[in-house]
């Protein structure tokens, strides 16, 4: 190794380190007893672990973490095939205006979610929604809708006109070819869109805070509570975190390499 | 098998004029081809003929149908068109197995699945694919996609199979051996074939009439013998033809006894020209002559040309002598034998009745 590299390298893993140092610390912490807590420094490793902090946390956070899973997973879901076939035919059937149209939904990726706050207090009150897992769902999933269409619009840009062409002739309808030829073609686009959407979801805190009361609040907003209830329990609040932090965790250990793959997917011609 | 009528057919892009005033006849059975250099608009009639793009003006009927007229307003979809097409990346669908993509279209129209199973078989087994039908698209040969792409397109029997530039992807030598094969499929099939391609080999050896497009129009239509001996313009005979057709500027001088005055110097042309030009009273012309029908020899004759040869390109059967006569480039495909009596400074003859003259400013043919 020469010198440059050494230094490189020894820069990278000294980032590396800082980088993992909070997330080091939340373990330990969530692993200690309340006394050893007060008495140590958070980097250093728990000398007698226990689990308790974290079962507390557990029970703290557990409606939360249900409401949360269900509205992620189902606004990820219907987010990601609305965005599908809103890119498809963009992309590949084309109609009037079409171009105005993307360009309309592009505007809404750039609407900060403040702005957009109060109204939809409004309108999901009026709708009955208000404060329901329901009205989670939907707001996520009308809210994901212009970057889920970018992405997968891209996605089929790429998808030689050819073969669409090729089903034309074969006697295939737009539905036929976007049920048996876009849809199977496009996976790589929904691993992508699938966990962006799931880990936005998971962590918006904003949408959760002010559409939602008690029972129906999202882990993010329990975690908050947790956080500024609690007379500095320091190992419950650090445990609520591991445990929040699980689920993006989980989906990206899971997808992963599907996900380096699918972003390679239009780089590569097949 | 059907045939196609296109009339006054014109498309745009924008401001850019793909394909203007075609009018085109092909008849039943035919093998017709389409030839002309790359953005000469022949795919774009082509995809115009598949229902693929919608043409700006024109009617295009197949058989005794009319599937597009904007007179008419009328736009029969590809899906309603009946018709077989193959493409030059060959689209298969790279998700489906190989048996997956032929039965494609069987199974979009909902064909009882025992006869998809039988035509399968029976397709597969016309184009030696039978032991592929469980592999994916991206196992395959070019040749083997090409074999798949074509089984696709012929499965349902459509009366007539566009193809564009179905050959231009594969390896030379797999090219000529599928030539032979599109031939035998087009008769086994007794389908009518438009064919597009740039590749004028492709034209002459499979077209039983080619029409050659440059700049959006029809430039000829014709057998390929007719094409070759009898280019009615310049970009015809330019475009037809390898190495291309010799062509000099020249200058009647002298009407009555048909003396040009040529890039090269002086040439007399032979009666009969002569007369056909003084009909057309035009002064400025192109004389044209392909490369085997000029003479090359050692000796000074009555009539004969001075040359130097330059370079001599040994393609084995032929030679191909590379010429100048003052400045003027000119070619000539020679025996080995001839070329082996040549020295530096040679002579040459043309085949009188072999000589092509065009007008200068109209590009067109006079004789």
């Amino acid at each position: 190794m020469n010198k440059a590299s050494l230094v490189v390298y020894t820069a990278l893993t000294i980032l590396a380190f800082m980088y993992f140092l909070p997330f080091w610390s939340v373990l330990t912490t969530a692993l200690k007893s309340d006394i050893e807590v007060r008495m140590t420094i958070p980097i250093v490793p728990p000398s007698n672990p226990t689990t308790t902090p974290l079962l507390k946390a557990f029970e703290l956070m557990k409606q939360g973490l249900v409401n949360s899973l269900l509205f992620t997973s189902f606004a990820t879901i219907f987010s990601s095939l609305i965005g599908s076939v809103n890119g498809f035919m963009l992309s590949k059937v084309k109609f009037k205006h079409s171009d105005t149209v993307f360009l309309a939904l592009s505007v809404g990726i750039f609407i900060p979610y403040h702005a957009v706050v109060i109204p939809l207090i409004t309108v999901t009150s009026k709708a009955g929604i208000y404060n329901s897992i329901l009205g989670m769902t939907i707001v996520h999933t009308t809210y994901g809708i212009p970057i889920c269409t970018l992405f997968f619009k891209n996605f089929f840009d790429e998808l030689p006109e050819s073969i669409l062409n090729a089903a034309r002739i074969d006697g295939a309808g737009d539905f036929t070819i976007y049920k048996r030829i876009a849809l199977p073609l496009s996976w790589p686009a929904f691993i992508i869109t699938g966990v962006f959407q799931f880990t936005s979801i998971w962590n918006d805190f904003l949408f959760g805070v002010v559409l939602t009361k008690g029972s129906n609040q999202p882990a993010s907003v329990v975690l908050a509570n947790l956080l500024g209830t609690t007379a500095a329990e320091w190992n419950v609040q650090m445990a609520g975190t591991f445990i929040y932090a699980l689920p993006v965790v989980a989906v990206y250990l899971l997808l992963g390499k599907y996900l380096i793959r699918g972003y390679l997917a239009g780089a590569i011609k097949g | 098998m059907v045939n196609v009528y296109i009339k006054d057919l014109c498309k745009k892009f924008g401001r850019v004029e793909a394909v203007k005033d075609f009018d085109l006849e092909v008849k039943s059975g035919e093998f017709f081809v389409l030839l002309g250099p790359s953005g000469s608009g022949k795919s774009t009639v082509l995809n115009c003929i598949a229902g693929i793009i919608k043409p700006t003006k024109g009617e295009i009927w197949i058989s005794d149908k009319l599937v597009v007229s904007t007179e008419k307003g009328l736009y029969v979809p590809p899906q309603e068109r009946n018709l077989g097409m193959v493409f030059q990346d060959f689209a298969l669908y790279p998700h489906m197995s190989v048996f997956d993509n032929i039965t494609f279209p069987l199974k979009v129209r909902k064909f009882p699945e025992n006869e998809i199973r039988m035509r399968a078989e029976q397709i597969a087994g016309i184009l030696g694919i039978k032991h592929l039908l469980n592999r994916k698209p991206g196992q395959l040969s070019g040749g083997e996609k090409q074999r798949v792409g074509l089984a696709r397109a012929l499965i349902r029997n459509p009366p007539l199979l566009l193809m564009d530039e179905p050959l231009s992807n594969l390896d030379a030598k797999l090219r000529v051996l599928m030539r032979v094969e599109l031939k035998r499929i087009q008769r086994e099939f007794k389908t009518t074939v438009i064919y597009v391609t740039h590749d004028q080999v492709e034209a002459l050896s499979m077209g039983d009439r080619i029409g050659i497009m440059s700049a959006g129009t029809l430039q000829q239509v014709g057998e390929p013998t007719e094409i070759y001996e009898k280019p009615i313009n310049t970009f015809v005979a330019g475009f037809i033809g390898s190495p291309p057709m010799n062509m000099f500027n020249c200058t009647l001088t002298d009407l009555e006894r048909g003396v040009l005055e040529c890039d090269f110097g002086k040439y007399v042309l032979p009666k009969s020209v002569t007369e056909a030009i003084f009909m057309k009273a035009v002064k400025e012309l192109i004389l044209g002559v392909r490369p085997e029908h000029v003479k090359v020899i050692s000796s000074q004759m009555p009539g004969a040309i001075e040359a130097k040869l330059i370079h001599v390109e040994k393609l084995g059967r032929e030679l191909i002598a590379h010429l100048k006569i003052e400045e003027s480039k000119i070619t000539s495909i020679i025996s080995p034998e001839v070329y082996s009596s040549l020295k530096e400074t040679v002579w040459i003859i043309f085949d009188e009745n072999k000589i092509h003259v065009f007008n200068k400013s109209s590009g067109q043919v006079i004789v």
